[in-house]
């Protein structure tokens, strides 16, 4: 598992993310990558049926340190779990921007990142996780895909397990399958589709990159 | 005799006080509910589902505070006592007049929603001594079908009765994935 959070993270240095690269380069922000057993929750629905709730990673909300579910990173293929931990390191720079950066650097911050703030310039504090969301939605799924096609790429992955797209869409897609179920309102260009390439990596499905070395 | 009269006499006392205090206690326990709901709509087209009470998640607020959360507000001192959550005697009063609390929203142009795919669930609230501060952890989850259900906000909510008036003073996530 860890020398995929290097690879990802030593990408950043040549990849045009913005973001990511902003929270690599940090000297001040430091982040703890580790994992643990996050056990699955359930839920009652409105009819009573129990919905299982599976997380992948969690970003704790005042360090910024990640959490990979030891459970998820067993099961998973190594692009599903390098999926996962961009979309955690998102959420440690949405962190990093709210509560570390000032000045120019948080006008910047807020100007990139418009959809986690009201049109009063308010922060969505009770709407965090939806806002973080919709702002990965609106302005950072591709680059987060080129960031994963770059890592694919780098691990013998040249073609889209998927014969009707491109490598690129496929690695959208694996975000997307996150996105679209967060009820963010804006939506992956083909929900049912995302929702298949995302499991097929997330879970291992048959047809995936399979698990080689995370 | 005159023993018994006075013992009564402070007795009957003690308890109008004591109903005296749980009547406020009970009135701002209710005007707290009612602006934490508006508060929240706010952020949601001014429609609301009423939420569902759920004792797990006071777990939240220990790691909250274990995790140093108290140190983004500005009294941290005046907050402390969200660390003792365990011992809180003030859940068992909790009992919310929702149909009181359901005609102030409507009278804020508020809509209640049925419970369909998006649940609410509320923490009891954690009570300063004094009932002006509290606390609370609320969690909004979502069902997208397919037997899977998503949580979209888990935040920790922190109120002040300033002025005869429930203020949010401060709310932040305790998990984000």
């Amino acid at each position: 598992m860890f020398s995929c959070i290097g690879d990802i993270a030593g990408m950043t240095n040549v990849l045009s993310s913005v973001a990511i690269g902003q929270l690599y380069a940090s000297s001040s922000y430091n982040i703890i990558i580790s994992e643990n057993v996050i056990p699955d929750r359930y839920e009652t629905d409105a009819s009573g049926n129990q919905n299982i709730i599976t997380t992948n990673g969690t970003t704790n909300p005042i360090s910024g340190n990640i959490t990979l579910n030891t459970n998820v990173l067993n099961q998973s293929t190594d692009l599903g779990i390098a999926a996962t931990m961009i979309h955690e390191m998102m959420h440690s720079y949405f962190l990093y921007g709210i509560k570390a950066t000032t000045g120019v650097e948080k006008s910047f911050f807020i100007d990139m990142n418009s959809y986690l703030y009201d049109n009063n310039g308010i922060l969505y504090s009770d709407d965090y996780q939806r806002s973080q969301h919709e702002q990965m939605a609106a302005s950072y799924v591709n680059s987060m895909a080129s960031l994963l096609e770059m890592y694919a790429h780098s691990n013998g992955i040249y073609s889209s397990p998927d014969s009707n797209i491109s490598l690129s869409e496929y690695c959208k897609d694996i975000f997307w399958r996150n996105l679209a179920t967060s009820q963010s309102s804006i939506k992956a260009p083909n929900q049912t589709r995302a929702e298949r390439n995302g499991n097929r990596e997330l879970k291992n499905e048959s047809g995936s990159t399979n698990k080689k070395g995370c | 005799m005159m023993k018994y009269k006075i013992f009564g006499a402070i007795l009957l006392f003690h308890f109008n006080c004591l109903a005296q205090k749980l009547s406020i206690e009970q009135s701002k326990l209710t005007d707290l509910f009612t602006q934490v709901l508006r508060d929240l709509a706010k952020n949601r087209d001014n429609q609301i589902t009423y939420p569902f009470i759920n004792y797990d998640n006071i777990n939240y607020i220990q790691t909250f505070v274990k995790d140093g959360g108290l140190n983004d507000l500005k009294e941290k001192k005046d907050w402390t006592f969200i660390s003792d959550v365990n011992n809180s005697t003030k859940f068992q009063y909790q009992k919310v007049e929702r149909d009181k609390i359901k005609k102030q929203l409507i009278l804020s142009n508020i809509k209640i929603s049925r419970f369909k795919n998006e649940k609410l669930t509320f923490t009891p609230f954690v009570f300063s001594n004094n009932f002006n501060k509290t606390c609370f952890v609320f969690q909004e989850t979502y069902f997208p079908g397919n037997n899977t259900a998503n949580r979209l906000n888990t935040i920790i909510c922190f109120y002040e009765y300033i002025d005869n008036v429930w203020v949010r003073i401060h709310a932040w996530p305790v998990v984000i994935d």
